[in-house]
């Protein structure tokens, strides 16, 4: 029995630690031995040197940045046009039926494949990048506000209807609501999504950010710069989750922990 | 008893008109294609001020009835009238409450309660004046700045109740408001009610399948038959106020009223039962 959360939390992290350098441990002392090979797999030492140099070199926070803007960007993108998509469906169910299969089979369809498309149509910069990331995010939030918007109770309409309520007030006291609580709850699988499409973009064609970094490595056959890469993608999804969290609680501050 | 037409007389010749009036109202619904009637030529005249309740057994049409009232249905045949008026549209200055608490998650207790206020954009002082008001009346001061997932089942059902009645409803509909609560909550938040409801005077349609709390709350109980629901009887319940919903029901009157009404009721229960297996 732990005597508080507080120690319990710790013992978790120390095991944590304990497990990592383990981990680490084991990858470096068996590169070292030759029982692994270097050339595929590194190992942390070398990885640790690579992210040293992209710092000193001073490209690191540039790179970091920019994957980062590609993802809010994106993130932002794909949020008000899923909400539009889903306002004009839930209003218009003609529209949606006529629309729903080009949905459904551009939801199925792996998004990456319209990377070289939208590279082809936006360029090497920021916009291809926001709008994959974008693609993905869009579908979460469609389905989200759309049944967000479908699923309030109805009794609950009746009731605000009743209190004298436009279609507008309606809109905008308890439907919209009801639709961004569901995307707001999402936020932390929505911007993964977002960060997912911003890298491949910029694995597929780039001039910066932290994927075009990873694809450079992967060019050199340099497993170590690929390592160091998704170390960088690591962090900045820890340190994303972490402020996530707060936004969360910030915008969602009727959801008891 | 046959539908108690108790209208008040104002004066010789002059009937004040009925708060809601049912006349001959039919319902039906389509359900596949299956054609539901719901409701038989149902009619029923309700004085301004009364509260009553209407009792039938489950899936009888009594919720239908509620929303015939409000005009969120449209009667198959016959009229509803409000004050005379024969009802187009929805109503309005209509009060509604549920079985579920129904409130916005999203919006805190104090932003509950004064919604109709916003809704029919009042101005700004009396908001604040009448969500003062409205708070302390439940007692829910100290939760003004809670969310409904942060309140007891009792707790939300007062918020329910206060945004009902904030706006002064002339009607207020109420689908089985208080079966959702436990048995000693149940008899708390309808004590509750009636303080509330005499200081506001609305009539109120309550809708509930608890015989007893309809006799402990209203002042006329309807009893439905099975569907499709036609008015079997109605009973006036002239047991004194302010009433005292825990001891009520040991009275002798209390129960000679139950002994009577559950006397209706159980038939239509029971024939229902038998056309629904």
């Amino acid at each position: 029995m732990f005597r508080s959360r507080n120690s319990g939390r710790w013992l978790v992290i120390g095991m944590q630690l304990v497990l990592a350098l383990l981990l680490l441990g084991a990858w470096e002392w068996s590169a070292r031995r030759d029982i692994t090979f270097q050339f595929f797999v590194s190992r942390p030492s070398k990885i640790a040197d690579k992210l040293w140099q992209w710092i000193t070199a001073g490209d690191l926070h540039i790179h970091a940045f920019h994957t980062t803007l590609e993802t809010v960007a994106g993130f932002l993108l794909g949020v008000v046009a899923g909400l539009i998509l889903a306002l004009v469906c839930f209003y218009s169910p003609l529209v949606y039926r006529v629309i729903q299969p080009a949905v459904d089979v551009a939801n199925a369809m792996p998004r990456a494949v319209f990377g070289p498309l939208f590279i082809l149509w936006f360029g090497l910069g920021l916009t291809s990048k926001a709008m994959l990331a974008a693609s993905l995010v869009l579908f979460i939030v469609f389905f989200g506000t759309l049944s967000g918007l479908q699923e309030v109770e109805e009794n609950v309409l009746h009731k605000v209807r009743l209190m004298g309520a436009s279609r507008l007030d309606l809109l905008l006291h308890v439907q919209l609501p009801s639709a961004l609580v569901w995307v707001f709850s999402s936020l932390r699988s929505s911007v993964g999504f977002a960060l997912a499409g911003a890298v491949i973009g910029e694995y597929m064609g780039a001039g910066r950010g932290v994927g075009f970094q990873i694809a450079l490595s992967q060019g050199n056959l340099d497993s170590t710069g690929v390592f160091a890469g998704l170390l960088v993608l690591s962090m900045m999804v820890l340190v994303m989750n972490g402020l996530l969290r707060r936004v969360e609680r910030l915008l969602t501050p009727w959801r008891v922990s | 008893m046959q539908t108690a037409q108790r209208l008040v007389a104002a004066s010789p010749g002059y009937e004040l008109p009925a708060a809601i009036s049912f006349d001959n109202v039919s319902f039906s619904y389509q359900r596949g294609d299956q054609t539901i009637q719901a409701l038989e030529r149902v009619s029923l005249q309700v004085s301004p001020g009364k509260f009553v309740a209407l009792v039938g057994p489950s899936g009888c049409g009594k919720s239908t009835l509620l929303h015939l009232a409000a005009g969120l249905h449209k009667p198959s045949s016959g009229s509803v009238s409000l004050l005379g008026q024969p009802l187009q549209g929805l109503a309005n200055e209509v009060g509604y409450v549920f079985q579920s608490d129904g409130l916005l998650a999203w919006k805190t207790v104090k932003e509950n309660i004064c919604l109709p206020l916003r809704i029919q954009r009042r101005p700004e002082v009396e908001v604040r004046e009448l969500v003062a008001d409205w708070l302390r009346r439940t007692g829910l001061a100290p939760f003004a700045q809670a969310y409904p997932a942060q309140l007891s089942g009792g707790m939300r059902k007062r918020v329910a109740l206060a945004q009902a009645l904030i706006h002064h409803p002339k009607l207020l509909l109420m689908d089985e408001p208080l079966s959702a609560l436990d048995v000693h909550n149940r008899a708390l938040i309808g004590s509750e009610l009636l303080t509330l409801w005499t200081k506001q005077k609305s009539t109120v349609l309550f809708v509930t399948h608890d015989l007893e709390e309809a006799i402990g709350l209203a002042d006329e109980i309807v009893v439905l038959s099975a569907r499709p629901a036609q008015v079997k009887a109605v009973y006036p319940i002239d047991l004194p106020r302010p009433r005292n919903l825990i001891d009520i029901r040991l009275s002798p009157e209390f129960q000679r009223l139950y002994a009577a009404i559950w006397g209706e009721l159980r038939g239509e229960v029971l024939s229902s039962c038998v056309s629904q297996s």
